[in-house]
């Protein structure tokens, strides 16, 4: 199943939306819109909303955690801030969630 | 002779053409003859003196001859051009056709080209994916003009040889990370006193091999270390690092025993060394009286703790960031009690993630499926109850102990 990442400004941040399956195959494309994104905001917040991912395997959470610290790194503020059940499931099963959410350990 | 009579010989002999580059025959040879006799079939059609195909170096920033026919065919096939530099590195530059009539010495590299006096060139890419992998060239002693259909010619062979190289090396990749892969994932583990252990590693029908390992190891001390992880990715680059990781924790082990401190060293030189990589990991170890284990688990799906009765349940514990996710991640570690007959199940993501089904239906029905058996029914059942003896699209690695 493809990926579609849109991009829009949104009040102070640039909100990331991903809809589709993060896998091994779309993970690229999920990197490069995330990349765009950081590159991109003039605010320096990142919001990337999940609602529309119903599965995400390790190689998609590998890339939303590079792209976390690529953004601090460029002194981006970089959250997840919606996701779907599945999706919000899944990270937290493998500990993450919280990082990706509220930005603490 | 008839306008349309002309046209239509003129049709048949441009197929005809095409055909030479595109026989189906061609698919049956090894690719060094492929490229050689497409060289032959595209000069003999061009009647040019020399044809040459160079592919990109993996750098991405040299041109390297793979297959030459004509004048340069006594040369030394490992003649490197510079991207972007000479008349073929211009191609490869460019990303497209580039033809020159009258060589000189300002759209050449090669001394070669000016030495054997060749006068006209003509040049398209070699394209996979988008990226340029390669170039065709073809040139004249004679002055010669290239007319669009050459070109056209030439990039229908130059698709050719670009399909046979890259398939090639898909499948060099494949078999060399197939053979890194074997030989990091025993598919037997080490005899362990005290223990019965197994260990199932299966490729994704999607990924091909990825970056999933286990390892078992018995340590001076007595004591037993076990872990099952992930390195994010597929592929020969994927099992490359997978190799580093497994043996730098290896190596940690041998200075602490403590679980969550082996995984926070692990996290520092990876921090360091693999900035790139993201790393998942459930590591155990159990002491030398096989009474107890200690576990620290980083991003990973908590191991099931197996009962003496044939039922099993994860392990409270929690789970910590994985490596490579931050500097300096809290590690925490629990410990378990051992007795005769109880155990550990350790696996990755891919045997219980199922597309659009929550993660915890894919663990329960691990759960369900436990039954009292020894550790290798254990791997054998729950690989094939949950992936029904199919290879999913994840790699999936499977390790279970119990005490004996």
């Amino acid at each position: 199943m493809g990926l579609t990442v849109t991009t829009q400004q949104r009040d102070r941040a640039v909100r990331v939306g991903v809809d589709g399956d993060i896998d091994i195959a779309t993970r690229d494309e999920l990197d490069s819109g995330l990349f765009g994104a950081i590159a991109s905001t003039g605010t320096g917040l990142v919001e990337v909303d999940l609602t529309g991912v119903l599965f995400i395997d390790s190689s998609g959470i590998a890339v939303l955690l590079k792209n976390r610290r690529r953004a601090e790194e460029a002194g981006v503020r970089f959250r997840v801030v919606a996701a779907s059940d599945l999706a919000e499931r899944i990270l937290r099963v493998c500990g993450v969630w919280r990082l990706l959410n509220e930005g603490l350990e | 002779m008839p306008i349309r009579l002309l046209k239509a010989n003129r049709d048949r002999a441009t197929l005809k053409r095409i055909r030479a580059v595109t026989d189906t025959a061609l698919s049956h040879l090894e690719v060094d003859e492929l490229l050689r006799i497409l060289l032959e079939r595209i000069s003999a059609l061009l009647g040019t003196d020399t044809a040459t195909i160079l592919l990109m170096d993996p750098s991405g920033r040299e041109l390297i001859t793979a297959a030459t026919i004509g004048l340069e065919e006594e040369l030394s096939l490992d003649v490197r051009v510079p991207v972007g530099v000479g008349f073929s590195g211009r191609v490869a530059q460019l990303g497209q056709p580039v033809v020159v009539e009258q060589v000189d010495e300002d759209n050449v590299y090669s001394r070669i080209l000016l030495d054997k006096h060749l006068t006209s060139l003509a040049g398209v890419p070699l394209m996979s994916g988008g990226r340029v992998v390669g170039v065709l060239r073809v040139g004249t002693k004679e002055p010669r003009r290239f007319t669009e259909e050459d070109i056209e010619l030439l990039r229908i062979a130059a698709d050719r040889a670009s399909v046979a190289t890259q398939a090639r090396l898909s499948q060099l990749e494949r078999v060399t990370t197939l053979a890194l892969q074997r030989s990091l994932l025993p598919s037997r583990p080490p005899f362990v006193p005290g223990l019965d252990v197994a260990v199932r590693y299966i490729p994704g029908a999607q990924i091909g091999v990825g970056g999933d390992w286990y390892d078992v190891f018995e340590l001076p001390s007595g004591h037993v270390g076990l872990v099952i992880g992930d390195v994010a990715g597929n592929g020969l680059r994927a099992a490359v690092v997978m190799g580093r990781v497994r043996s730098a924790l290896r190596a940690y082990s041998m200075e602490t025993t403590d679980p969550a401190d082996v995984l926070s060293r692990l996290d520092r030189k990876i921090q360091l060394f693999e900035p790139e990589a993201l790393v998942t990991a459930a590591y155990a170890v159990i002491n030398p009286e096989r009474t107890a284990a200690t576990v620290s688990v980083a991003g990973h799906l908590l191991p099931i703790a197996l009962d003496t009765v044939g039922g099993g349940r994860p392990i409270e514990a929690s789970v910590d960031l994985p490596l490579g996710a931050i500097p300096r991640a809290r590690r925490h570690l629990v410990s378990l009690d051992l007795e005769r007959g109880s155990g550990l199940l350790l696996y990755t993501d891919g045997l219980v993630e199922r597309r659009h089904q929550p993660i915890d239906e894919g663990i329960d029905k691990l759960l369900a499926g436990l039954t009292n058996d020894n550790a290798e029914t254990l791997c054998a059942n729950a690989t094939s109850s949950l992936l029904h003896n199919e290879a999913g699209l994840d790699d999936v690695a499977v390790l279970a102990f119990r005490i004996t």
